[in-house]
């Protein structure tokens, strides 16, 4: 019997989505996004580029954060150790990428000052002001505090990649150092527990050391249940039986998704949104 | 096999750098350090502590899947599916003349430009599925109007109109407000949804007033089960369904786009009655320019606006009323009127210049409501719309649950009086009693001197 072509099983990755599946396998198109023919054919051609340009092990796509006049693609260089920082990239053209920023405390402290649903540009240049707080009477006017807009960029790429992050459960395994590896033995879960949140962990989210544990028990089982997330119900799993992957849709962070293959080790997780943060979600459940 | 081969064997590693002889050393080492337990009895249990204090990835991993055949377990799906695509969409006869369905395919790949749309296969899915509902319902009209995700399922959303019925109206919900016809206003439209193109597709009610005020005012994801209940404050009237068509019709009267000079508003009707455009005196309207569309001038709403009651125009209102309007009453709220240039902070502009052939696609992506899209052909002055979201709309700031009712205020106080004082009080019964003593004294006087007459 003939059998939907699959991709094939390669070892586990860290995070983010392979380009293949956003552009060919179309996982992103469930919920309605798609990427341009002039983006898709850019990444294809820059990401390998990219990769041998940084010495990264593997170039891998986050997603498309919308902007008001353009939109930033924005692609995660992954290096070989594992246990070197990641690093974020951005463009507009699926060919010309720039590094992101890292933010410091301060200035994400900053970007958390702006007000709601202040969509970014689309002008990596612009400068956004943060709104001052009232001064004391004789007090002199604070300076003004100006934001790039690359630097919120990089703020709401780290954000939606450190709070949302996910990955099926036994994909990643804690090495003795403390450094999270994919798991070559991993295979894959099956699809009852790939439908439900449990089957999943947040990759930046650590549980606590529990003492007790045994050391296998504890390099497997060291991240936090996505069962966890509040509010219940926030994580939305479907099947799509076209392709028989499943997707999981954060609806803390419209616009982010998580898919993986019942039986095969191919998963990955990207974001296609404004950046913005359901604040509403308590109601709308 | 001699000594040294033997020895050889016993050191031999494994990947993680185990062999048998550091294993028996760290067991024997492990039963030599704790003293007090049974050595023969316990030796397989420390062998197995010792072996497991050696990382395997694979002994602690999840078991590898059973093998399931996942085309067993969604038999319905596939077989639905392929009933629906078998045969293909049926052909378009000559005779089908005023048919209008737009070519989803064509609008598919075209809106990919602006980063939205469904894969190519399920575009093609949905499109075969317009096909047999256009045929099965015999409309007039048809287009893919979007797709509202859920939490649970999506609904694929078809926009319809039906030919121009004989008199069988159907009664109209009541509300507060008068609900609009059929063919009018919000209810311009016929609306079919399914959660599977393969599926049978459901005709949404008409939309009432109460509906679309009470939708404005909650904020509620879909679940993508059309019965399931809207547990929301302010309460909604309806089900899910009900809501999913409110949900609809804001949507569409907000950022159903045309370009500028594709359609005209036929003189002298009311309702505004939008026509194709014709040009005066045989002037040909001015073409599109790609840097003229990055003007919101240049776009269109092609639906009504929704007024605050929730209807696109108001209710007629008794004649004898309208003579003497009531002083107190506020002014109506003035009409949104079709063909109404878009506002510039609602709407996100793009062009794509590189479509080949001279195409050049304008897009228009609504701010307000994530997910509705518009794309004009430039060359060709033709737009397509799309919504794929999950049709709520972006607040400019969080979202606020309208309080309850103020409470209901105490009633006034009673007026409490004085008691009378006792003299007072007693005042009208000494009279009373004064008088009729007076008059016993009286007939007795009386009847006395009439004793003496005698």
């Amino acid at each position: 019997m003939l059998r939907a072509a699959r991709p094939s099983p390669h070892s586990a990755l860290w995070c983010a989505a392979e380009l293949s599946a956003v552009t060919k396998a179309a996982i992103p198109a469930t919920t309605g996004n798609v990427l341009s023919l002039a983006h898709a054919a850019g990444m294809q051609s820059s990401f390998p580029l990219l990769q041998k340009n940084y010495k990264f092990s593997k170039v891998l796509f986050f997603g498309r954060i919308m902007g008001k006049a353009q939109d930033y693609l924005v692609a995660i260089g992954i290096e070989d150790s594992w246990l070197g920082q990641k690093k974020f990239f951005f463009c507009q053209d699926g060919v010309s990428w720039a590094q992101l920023p890292t933010p410091t405390a301060e200035e994400k402290a900053n970007c958390a000052k702006l007000p709601s649903n202040q969509l970014l540009t689309g002008d990596p240049s612009f400068q956004i002001a943060v709104p001052s707080e009232p001064a004391a009477d004789e007090e002199e006017e604070p300076e003004k505090v100006m934001i790039d807009e690359v630097l919120r960029l990089a703020v709401i790429v780290e954000t939606i990649d450190s709070e949302a992050a996910m990955a099926p459960i036994g994909a990643l395994s804690m090495g003795p150092t403390g450094a999270v590896l994919g798991n070559p033995a991993f295979t894959g879960i099956d699809k009852t527990t790939a439908m439900s949140a449990s089957g999943y962990v947040f990759i930046h989210k650590t549980k606590p050391k529990d003492a007790l544990a045994s050391a296998a028990k504890k390099s497997l089982d060291f991240l936090v249940s996505c069962d966890e997330l509040v509010p219940k119900g926030a994580l939305c799993c479907g099947f799509d039986d076209a392709s028989s992957v499943v997707t999981v849709r954060n609806l803390v962070w419209p616009g982010f998704l998580a898919y993986t293959m019942p039986g095969v080790a191919y998963w990955g997780y990207c974001y296609f949104g404004t950046g913005e943060k359901n604040a509403d979600i308590a109601f709308m459940l | 096999m001699d000594m040294l081969a033997a020895k050889a064997l016993l050191h031999e590693t494994d990947k993680h750098g185990v062999s048998v002889y550091s294993h028996l050393t760290e067991v024997l080492a492990a039963l030599l350090e704790n003293d007090k337990i049974d050595a023969l009895s316990s030796f397989e249990t420390i062998s197995l502590q010792v072996k497991e204090k050696h990382f395997r990835p694979e002994a602690v991993a999840p078991a590898p899947t059973p093998s399931v055949d996942l085309l067993d377990e969604e038999r319905s799906w596939h077989d639905g599916t392929n009933e629906l695509l078998r045969g293909g969409p049926p052909a378009e006869t000559e005779d089908a003349g005023d048919v209008s369905i737009p070519n989803l395919i064509e609008e598919a790949d075209f809106l990919s430009v602006a980063g939205v749309g469904l894969s190519k296969e399920e575009a093609y899915r949905v499109y075969v599925s317009l096909h047999k509902l256009q045929k099965l319902k015999e409309l007039e009209s048809i287009r893919f109007f979007g797709k509202i995700l859920g939490t649970q399922a999506h609904y694929y959303i078809a926009e319809a109109s039906y030919p121009p019925a004989a008199d069988d109206e159907e009664p109209l919900p009541e509300g507060t407000v008068p609900t609009e016809e059929k063919g009018v206003g919000c209810n311009s439209y016929a609306y079919f949804a399914t959660n599977d193109p393969a599926g049978t597709w459901t005709e949404l009610p008409v939309v009432t007033p109460d509906q679309l005020v009470a939708a404005a005012r909650i904020r509620k994801f879909f679940t993508g089960d059309m019965a399931a209940p809207v547990r929301a404050y302010p309460p909604f009237p309806g089900t899910e369904k009900e809501y999913l068509r409110a949900q609809i019709a804001r949507i569409c009267a907000a950022t159903v786009l045309c370009a500028k000079g594709k359609y005209m508003i036929e003189e002298e009707s009311d309702p505004p009655k939008v026509v194709d455009f014709e040009p005066e005196e045989d002037e040909a309207p001015p073409p599109l320019t790609a840097a003229a569309m990055l003007e919101p001038s240049s776009w269109l709403r092609y639906n009504m606006g929704i007024l605050n009651i929730g209807r696109c125009t108001h209710p007629p209102t008794e004649e004898e009323e309208e003579e003497e309007p009531k002083k107190d009453e506020p002014p109506l709220q003035p009409l949104t009127p079709p063909l109404t240039p878009i506002a510039a902070d609602e709407w996100s502009l793009q062009v794509f210049k590189h479509m080949g052939a001279g195409v050049c696609a304008a897009v228009a992506r609504s701010l307000r409501w994530p997910g509705a899209y518009s794309a004009t052909n430039v060359k060709e002055n033709k737009s397509f719309n799309i919504y794929i979201g999950y049709g709520q709309a972006a607040l400019s700031q969080q979202f606020t649950v309208q309080p309850p009712p103020a409470v209901q205020s105490e009633p006034d106080d009673v007026i409490e009086q004085m008691d009378m004082p006792l003299d007072e009080e007693n005042a009208p019964v000494i009279a009373a009693a004064k008088a009729a003593l007076a008059e016993t004294v009286a007939a007795e006087a009386e009847a006395a001197a009439e004793a003496d007459d005698e």
